[in-house]
């Protein structure tokens, strides 16, 4: 048999492609670090978890039905979210996490020679999704840490298919008001499809921030991303979904993978909606633990970026990569931000106090073991 | 910020012989004809079509060749590489010893031969081995002129710093100016104004500069891949005075922008210059420098990770192990020891290294290729080649903890006189270990 020609089988932008490596599993690492305990505060996951509901339906799910294939198009999911935002079920197109629909939208939309915009320092997977379909993805700088919406339009041209938005962004918790999402959207104008990215939408509270769903009926170029991985904790189950016009949806349904949503997802999401009180828990959770904790990086000197989201990014006198590996070591595990194009930076997910008291010690124990060493 | 996209493809061109004597006519003029097609002035084209002979006369010689060679010759915008590469036949590997001299049909023994030689016409040669493939790379620079204009502005202080991707003119400067400013702090390479800026034109080398919005330049940085996982960066380059520790800041953050989404996994700065920021960065080890009279002095390593580091396994020989303990302790690397070491199973007979030569560098990097029972005399013989080929040239030895049968060399390694310096975390399968020779403390 002769030799697998890797290269020539594959596309050039896939052989330049790095893949991306996800962090090993708790155990595995906990063995690797020596660490007894691991404070999980490196994916923006819901201390809570799922809503109460939602744990109740995981609890009886009969293993049986493992057997039988779930709905393929999430149908009474799709059925409660249009009740839910008064639309109609044809709008929604639920799937695997909202990597999936970011997939979607993609695939329907580009092509060979297109481009999308969005921003250069931002959830990475609108740019990983495009290089790897072979698209250019134009970054624009953020500005004072927030999208940059003029820089994104002077960037599209007449291949630009979609502009993304993450509102808030991740991970520096900036947003666009209303006023200012209109505006793009308008300037935008049908040239071009705007996705706005609400994964921590749930968890703002500021009155100027707008409801993407809500305005869904003025704009048929916009499409709106949501997922049930943050609030709602059912990040372990991946299910997310996205909204649009009619004939938008339509069209990205020709690009959606079918029976990617497992039933149980499907089933803990539609019984998580219900649920007001766990988002009001989950707020208030997130507004007390973001106190306490500028507190006492504010007591430190340490300058942190804290916006919207459950999540607040800190910079450390130090590099983050190695911060990351002196924590772990001490059984909490951050979020580097130096592929984030944010050197030095950590993201910490605003958690349980329990938890973010162990990561303030054990910064502390970092930080003097570097100024120990520095000093001497 | 536009970021950094290492290797970008070049031109090619690519021929296929026989590993016969008969044919090296149509290997030289294959050489000599594409070397002059890049650009390759007639002397140095003539230097890259000589190592070229006595690479492929070595091969043809020796047999060492299993099959077909094929050449290619690339054009690198500031240099021309001929690559030979040819499948292998184990018990001729050892030919490819720096220091071979394999007898064939009973031929007397030059003193030296093929590889060495070759390695003297060129600036950098480097021999990789896998899949049973062997290639050998021959890189020869371009010639540049080094005169400095008249009348160039003086550096001033920037009062308010911003950092850009350079255009070549720009780059041109900033080599004026470290000739100027800062020579002895930064490779002789960047003291070249065409080479500068035709190493950044060629994807290999990236840079950021830094100046007032739109007024004079005040300095940059420069980086370049080195190895599977690393980027190497150098500076920053402040020219006014006073240096501003913000301007260096920006150059740094715009050189780890410029990589951080590369499949780098790692950078390091072995010729820091006074201004780079210490935060950004942790110390590795450190390197044994020629201080002139003052005998050799330590310089560190500076090092970042460009991700989350995965943990993982590391073979190595117990004797290493105190030191990788010390290195991974103090760094928090997560990496699980496992022992290798020899227990009377059956080996090769003969051990093959590879030699890489940076000329510009004055630096020489022995690689295993393959182990076996003779490794403690090729070592040394090595060693002995290399120190009389040049005594101020420092003297490394690269193994892999990702490959355990790298980690059997560390024995012979020791008693050559070879030191563990530094670890490159997941500089290769697994992380790098970079050891020194004690008598190698050469120039920066």
């Amino acid at each position: 048999m002769s030799p697998l020609s890797l290269e020539s089988l594959l596309p050039s932008y896939i052989r330049g492609f790095e893949a991306y490596v996800p962090s090993r599993p708790d155990a595995e690492l906990m063995r690797l670090y020596g660490c007894r305990r691991l404070y999980r505060l490196n994916n923006n996951e819901n201390a809570l978890g799922p809503p109460p509901a939602a744990q109740e339906v995981i609890r009886r799910f009969s293993p049986p039905r493992a057997a039988l294939y779930p709905s393929g198009d999430s149908f009474h999911l799709r059925r409660k979210l249009a009740e839910r935002f008064g639309k109609d079920p044809e709008q929604f197109l639920v799937g695997n996490g909202a990597n999936e629909v970011i997939a979607f939208a993609i695939k329907a939309f580009c092509e060979a020679g297109d481009n999308i915009v969005t921003a250069d320092r931002t959830f990475a997977v609108y740019e990983w999704i495009a290089v790897f379909s072979g698209l250019e993805a134009r970054l624009v700088p953020l500005r004072k840490h927030g999208f940059d919406d003029r820089g994104m339009l002077e960037r599209m041209d007449d291949r630009t298919k979609i502009l993304f938005v993450c509102n808030p962004n991740t991970p520096t918790g900036t947003y666009w008001d209303e006023e200012r999402l209109r505006r793009f959207l308008e300037a935008v104008d049908g040239r071009a499809i705007v996705v706005v990215d609400e994964a921590y939408c749930e968890y703002v509270e500021r009155g100027d921030y707008p409801d993407g769903m809500a305005l869904l009926d003025e704009y048929p170029h916009l499409v709106v991303f949501r997922t049930f991985s943050k609030m709602y904790g059912l990040a372990g189950l991946r299910i997310g979904y996205l909204a649009g016009s009619l004939p938008v949806v339509e069209a990205m349904r020709r690009a959606c993978i079918v029976y990617s949503v497992n039933a149980v997802a499907q089933e803990a999401a539609l019984a998580a909606l219900d649920d007001g009180n766990h988002v009001l828990a989950s707020r208030r959770l997130v507004r007390e633990g973001r106190a306490w904790l500028e507190g006492e990086l504010a007591a430190r000197n340490l300058p942190f970026v804290s916006g919207e989201g459950n999540y607040i990014m800190i910079r450390l006198p130090m590099s983050d990569t190695l911060a990351y590996r002196k924590l772990m070591a001490r059984g909490v595990m951050v979020r580097t931000m130096t592929g984030f194009r944010f050197p030095n930076f950590v993201r910490v997910t605003l958690s349980a106090r329990e938890a973010l008291e162990a990561f303030v010690t054990a910064l502390d124990a970092v930080l003097e073991e570097r100024a120990g060493k520095r000093g001497g | 910020m536009n970021e950094t996209r290492f290797f970008r493809p070049g031109q090619e061109v690519s021929l296929v012989v026989p590993p016969g004597l008969p044919f090296l006519p149509v290997v030289t003029a294959f050489a000599e004809k594409s070397a002059g097609s890049f650009g390759l002035a007639g002397p140095e084209a003539l230097s890259l079509t000589l190592a070229a002979e006595e690479i492929f006369s070595h091969l043809a010689g020796t047999g060492a060749a299993g099959e077909d060679v094929r050449l290619a010759c690339r054009g690198g915008i500031y240099y021309v590489e001929m690559r030979f590469s040819f499948q292998t036949r184990f018990f001729d590997m050892r030919a490819f010893n720096l220091t071979s001299s394999v007898a064939c049909d009973g031929e007397d023994l030059p003193a030296e031969t093929g590889l060495l030689i070759a390695s003297r016409m060129v600036d950098r040669i480097r021999v990789h081995y896998g899949d049973n493939r062997l290639e050998i790379a021959l890189r020869k620079e371009k010639n540049y002129p080094e005169a400095v204009p008249e009348g160039l502005p003086d550096p001033r202080p920037l009062a308010a710093p911003v950092v850009r991707m350079p255009d070549p003119e720009s780059l041109k400067l900033l080599s004026y100016f470290l000739k100027r400013h800062a020579p002895e702090i930064c490779p002789a390479r960047f003291l070249v104004p065409g080479k500068l800026a035709d190493m950044v034109a060629s994807g290999e080398y990236g840079a950021a500069l830094v100046e007032d919005a739109g007024g004079p330049l005040g300095g940059g940085i420069v980086w370049r891949r080195e190895g599977a996982g690393l980027v190497e960066c150098f500076g920053p380059y402040l020219f006014g005075r006073p240096a501003g520790e913000e301007a260096a800041v920006l150059l740094v953050e715009a050189c780890i922008a410029a990589v951080a989404k590369s499949d780098a996994v790692g950078m390091m700065s072995r010729y820091p210059s006074p201004l780079l920021p210490e935060e950004y960065f942790e110390i590795l080890g450190s390197m044994a420098v020629s201080a002139g009279d003052a005998g050799t002095g330590e310089v560190p390593v500076h090092y970042r990770q460009l991700r989350e580091d995965a943990g993982g396994v590391s073979w190595a020989h117990p004797l290493l192990h105190p030191f990788l303990k010390e290195v991974y302790g103090r760094l928090s690397f997560a990496r699980e020891l496992r022992p290798v070491r020899e227990e009377g199973e059956a080996g090769h007979p003969f051990s093959v290294l590879s030699a890489e030569f940076d000329h510009a560098m004055r630096q020489a990097i022995l690689r295993p290729l393959w182990w076996g029972g003779d490794a403690a005399a090729n070592l040394e013989e090595h060693v002995r080649t290399l120190s009389r080929e040049d005594p101020g040239t420092v003297l490394l030895f690269e193994i892999d903890l990702g490959r355990p049968w790298h980690a059997r060399f560390t024995p012979p390694l020791l008693d050559a006189g070879f030191r563990p310096r530094v670890v490159l975390p997941a500089g290769g399968r697994g992380d790098l270990v970079l050891f020194q020779h004690e008598a190698g403390g050469g120039p920066r």
